[in-house]
């Protein structure tokens, strides 16, 4: 699963590596201008999402399968969800996004095996695509606001330019967009569990680290908002909790002899 | 009620925030363990606590019963809680009714008896009968066997010598120490999903010419689905060498061409008085429900020369409930979050939950 750190002479590697080139390059290009940072995101996001179709064309296969797969789809989503954000929104910080779709395409890049495997019977499930789709797109989003509870938790609150919001209530908002897909995989995750293995829940390490993360992202909701307001770095900070949880379950839970189970295969 | 209403939403997230912690210890046990810690009777207790406290909280919020989707949220919650409660291993056993066990037959025999925890086989109200399984392989480009030539040889490590060679399709080969010479006919190997004459998915199979002077013979090598490796004694080529056979036969060893299996299936039927009442294909995510029960395809292989197959047999019991908690909580929080994100709330707080 994991090789040495080295890059792919493929053009599926000299994609990813153009990718993870223009994500870095984008930050300095903001530092000029705007306009030159997003453009140069655009661009890393293409780059990104050619390798993502070329991916998919070569295995025939969604590419949802395994840590390479995965972190490339989630280096690809980060543009999207940058541009859909301001717009829908109000969420700005264009530049955090861009950060996170570089560290997330590290991985794939230079570290994670590329050896493409068919999908075991397991897998073959109506249940897989939507599944880890709603996961992705909740982890993306999720990213996005743990990095901005974390500026929340070390900087304190700052009002937002513009028609933008303020951190916390970006935070708040992106939390908020996020949970539905959290819940709609963890629950499709469930259904498919026991049409698989014959139990919706299987106390499986990887199932406790994802409930343990829903649950930190519903806590969060749960703080009175008078609470909130007086106290947002320690209501941030649930956030933070929240992503860890979720780097745990994405990373640690599928890398760790320690947390051998149903979802070894993943 | 304000004060009671406080206390059941500081309460909440100290419930939230205590689950989270079960969760990551959990997590740390390993599976079976976490089972047996979730299912033990403080925690059984502390599920009926929690289900009373989302009751509590849709009586004590007016806001959950003006809310749609604050209800169906913890409604939802409610009812997985219920549901797990009701189809777990203690709610069986109190009921006296087997929530999970096994059932090991062979191709073309029947069984009602639930092999479960308990001493005695259960005995179903109705038979399964296995008509038959087998498994389905992906196509591969790969077509050729490794050979290997096995001597033994107590001068060396492990007893033998092994060496591989190449049988190119056709042509004629000697084989590495020894006089003899192997061709290799035909190499067959099924696209994947292909059935053989009796209907099973046929297996990757070779057809060799072995001989050695004017002695020779045909064999056909047929992979099996537990082992990788088929050996051939050349007993054929050798009998008549009494000493060569007491030092021990030079074996050919074939390596198959690895195949990924597809998919495992398996033809259920239910046989009631007699008559069949229903009757499935069942594979992976795909199982069998009769009367209340699910039937998974839990192993697959090969007993005495026939297929058999072992299935896992679930109880459904609060299965119903749990999915309607899981549509109620999904549809809860999709309404809430994205349809209509805004607190409908006055301007009071301290009813403000999510």
């Amino acid at each position: 699963m994991i090789a040495a750190l080295a890059l792919k002479p493929t053009p599926l590697g000299a994609l990813m590596l153009t990718a993870l080139a223009l994500h870095v390059l984008a930050l300095p290009a903001w530092a000029v201008r705007r306009a030159m940072g997003q453009a140069v995101f655009a661009a890393g996001f293409v780059a990104a999402a050619a390798a993502v179709v070329l991916r998919a064309t070569q295995t025939g296969q969604p590419p949802m399968q395994n840590l390479f797969e995965v972190f490339l789809l989630l280096g690809a989503l980060m543009f999207p969800l940058s541009v859909l954000s301001r717009r829908a929104l109000g969420v700005g910080a264009e530049a955090i996004d861009a950060a996170l779709a570089a560290a997330m395409l590290f991985g794939p890049a230079m570290i994670f095996s590329d050896a493409a495997q068919p999908l075991p019977p397991a897998l073959q499930s109506p249940l897989f695509v939507p599944h880890v789709a709603a996961y992705l797109l909740a982890y993306v989003i999720l990213a996005k606001a743990a990095a901005l509870a974390a500026a929340l938790v070390v900087a304190g609150d700052r009002a937002g330019e513009g028609k933008l919001v303020s951190r916390a209530q970006a935070v708040r908002t992106l939390v908020r967009a996020a949970l539905p897909l959290l819940t709609a995989g963890l629950l499709l995750g469930a259904v498919w569990g026991k049409l698989a293995w014959g139990d919706w829940w299987n106390w499986d390490p990887k199932e406790l680290w994802s409930l343990a993360s829903w649950l930190a992202f519903v806590a969060y909701l749960h703080v009175p908002p008078g609470a909130a307001a007086r106290r947002p770095r320690l209501v941030g900070a649930i956030v933070v909790l929240g992503a860890a949880l979720i780097l745990i379950t994405l990373l640690w839970a599928n890398l760790a002899q320690r947390f051998a189970g149903l979802h070894s295969y993943a | 009620m304000n004060r009671l209403r406080r206390i059941l939403q500081w309460a909440s997230l100290g419930a939230i925030a205590a689950l989270l912690c079960l969760c990551a210890v959990g997590a740390f046990l390993g599976s079976a363990r976490a089972t047996a810690l979730f299912n033990s009777l403080p925690l059984a207790a502390g599920w009926v606590l929690l289900a009373a406290m989302f009751a509590a909280g849709v009586v004590a919020f007016r806001s959950f019963r003006r809310s749609p989707s604050m209800l169906a949220i913890h409604l939802g919650c409610l009812l997985v809680i219920c549901g797990g409660l009701w189809g777990s291993r203690d709610a069986h056993r109190l009921r006296q009714s087997p929530r999970r066990g096994q059932m090991a037959m062979l191709e073309g025999s029947s069984s009602a008896a639930l092999l479960t925890d308990a001493p005695e086989p259960v005995r179903l109200p109705f038979s399964v009968r296995l008509v038959r399984c087998w498994r389905e392989y992906y196509p591969s480009a790969e077509t050729r066997w490794t050979f290997f030539s096995v001597q033994a040889d107590p001068d060396a490590e492990e007893g033998y010598r092994a060496a591989e060679f190449d049988a190119p399709d056709g042509r004629e080969v000697p084989l590495p120490g020894t006089d003899a010479r192997v061709q290799v006919l035909q190499y067959v190997l099924p696209p994947g999903g292909a059935l053989d004459a009796h209907g099973r998915a046929a297996p990757p199979t070779v057809k060799l010419r072995l001989a050695r002077g004017e002695r020779w013979t045909v064999k056909l090598l047929v992979a099996h689905d537990e082992c990788p490796y088929e050996q051939l004694e050349l007993t054929d080529l050798y009998d008549d060498e009494v000493d060569w056979l007491r030092a021990g036969a030079p074996v050919l060893v074939f390596q198959r061409p690895e195949q990924q299996v597809r998919d495992y299936k398996s033809d259920l039927a239910v046989l009631r008085d007699g008559h069949e009442v229903a009757r499935k294909t069942i594979e992976v995510n795909d199982p069998l429900h009769y009367d209340g029960y699910h039937f998974y395809l839990a192993e697959l292989g090969q007993a005495h020369g026939r297929p058999y197959a072992v299935l896992n047999v679930v109880s459904d019991a609060g299965l119903p409930a749990v999915l309607a908690g899981f549509a109620l909580l999904l549809g809860g929080v999709v309404w809430r979050m994205w349809v209509r994100p805004g607190p409908r709330r006055r301007a009071n707080a301290t009813e403000g939950t999510p």
